[in-house]
């Protein structure tokens, strides 16, 4: 299964081919709850969250996937508030307990699944942009635990869909 | 010297960021500072407008996967059109946590803020990562735990006609503080190095610290601590590792 995470107009989204059937399409649209950094989905209702919306069971789409696409306007040398409320109530994919991985501490992985993640930024970027980014999508390989990962850089969301296939 | 500081925690106490700021607030003696939560988008005039008239501003924030949590992106873009527009000329600084126990984890995380200095047309003063944030939080609590036994058990004793204090309670009392403070030195040193920034108004280079504790007791201690805080939820380990469909 592939998951795909977007902040585009949905104008923009319509016009792209999407590489196969079966993806799963989360319209990041900043209509979800935030993360309330509050555990529960670790401790209270593992796996979870436990905010009755979308994205309630986020974490298990992750566990499910074997590719996960992240379409985001750049903010800061990272993603939009919108996507990054996405990927900040995904956290349920993993424990809460803790293992070595790549020499530094993260928490284990609750799914087993082999997964790569894409990164496709749009708009306009710095130089300091464009490393944060990379030092962003590299963080984020290492701390979710997935075999790879790729970013790509584009100034125009129309070109977003070069880099799907 | 005016001071803004903003706590950037989700949470309504506050935090781990919520106790950083409070140590660092402790440290800027002689300054007028000015503390905000930027939970809800109501208290953003509020925020702003104190930006305009601050020499520094400290953003006190946790790390959510890898970078700046949701909520705190929805102010930056909001506080960088007002700094533009405003012409605000503070200097930002930011104290990251992270539930990790190495400081250097927050890297990508400070440098955020770093790109939203040169948008918003602020000075960036430079940030402090701190690995084990949320453990360095949950000592101090172990500390007035610790202050509070002490007391406890003086009271007893005055009760039961001995001395309110001997030398073994003292012994041990002085033992716990001191293994506290120990592991909460680099986080205290290295606060007081960024308050020292803040009160001169001087940029620095980021600095990245941990509660110091080798990072495989640092596992053990944290399992157990995860374990016992699902216990108090009513949940046993083994409904920990459930799989959601």
């Amino acid at each position: 299964m592939k998951l795909l995470i977007h902040d585009l107009p949905d104008e923009l989204f319509s016009t792209l081919s999407l590489p196969e059937d079966g993806m799963t399409v989360i319209a990041a649209n900043g209509k979800f709850a935030p993360c309330q950094g509050c555990f529960a989905c670790w401790l209270k209702t593992p796996g979870h969250c436990f905010i009755k919306d979308e994205l309630q069971h986020i974490g298990a789409l992750f566990g499910k996937s074997d590719e996960v696409i992240i379409i985001s306007e750049n903010w800061y040398g990272g993603y939009s508030a919108a996507v990054k409320r996405v990927l900040d109530r995904s956290i349920s994919t993993s424990l809460p307990f803790f293992t070595y991985r790549g020499g530094s501490l993260h928490h284990r992985r609750r799914y087993k699944n082999e997964w790569r993640l894409k990164v496709i930024l749009y708009g306009d970027f710095s130089d300091a942009e464009k490393e944060t980014a990379h030092a962003i999508v590299e963080a984020n390989r290492s701390n979710l635990g997935c075999r790879s990962a790729s970013l790509f850089i584009t100034n125009k969301p129309e070109n977003v869909g070069g880099f799907l296939q | 010297m005016n001071i803004l500081i903003l706590n950037g925690s989700p949470k309504k106490r506050g935090g781990a960021s919520k106790y950083f700021s409070g140590v660092l607030k402790r440290m800027l003696i002689g300054c007028d500072s000015t503390e905000y939560s930027i939970r809800n988008t109501q208290d953003y005039r509020d925020v702003f407008k104190c930006m305009e008239t601050s020499d520094a501003i400290v953003l006190s924030v946790p790390i959510y996967v890898d970078g700046i949590p949701s909520h705190v992106l929805r102010f930056l873009k909001e506080a960088e059109q007002f700094c533009r527009e405003h012409a605000c000329h503070s200097r930002l600084y930011v104290v990251s946590n992270s539930g990790f126990i190495e400081g250097r984890h927050n890297q990508p995380h400070l440098e955020q803020y770093r790109c939203w200095c040169e948008r918003a047309g602020i000075v960036w003063g430079g940030g402090l990562g701190i690995g084990g944030g949320v453990m360095l939080n949950v000592l101090f609590y172990v500390l007035l735990a610790f202050i509070g036994l002490f007391l406890a058990q003086s009271l007893y004793n005055i009760v039961s006609g001995e001395a309110a204090i001997n030398s073994a309670m003292m012994i041990g009392f002085a033992r716990s503080i001191f293994v506290l403070l120990f592991l909460s030195a680099g986080m205290l040193v290295y606060l007081w190095k960024l308050s020292r920034a803040v009160k001169h108004g001087k940029s620095i280079k980021n600095l990245y610290t941990r509660v110091m504790l080798p990072s495989f007791l640092f596992l053990i201690v944290s399992d157990i601590f995860m374990l016992l805080s699902a216990l108090l939820k009513g949940k046993l380990i083994f409904s920990l590792y459930k799989k959601d469909s």
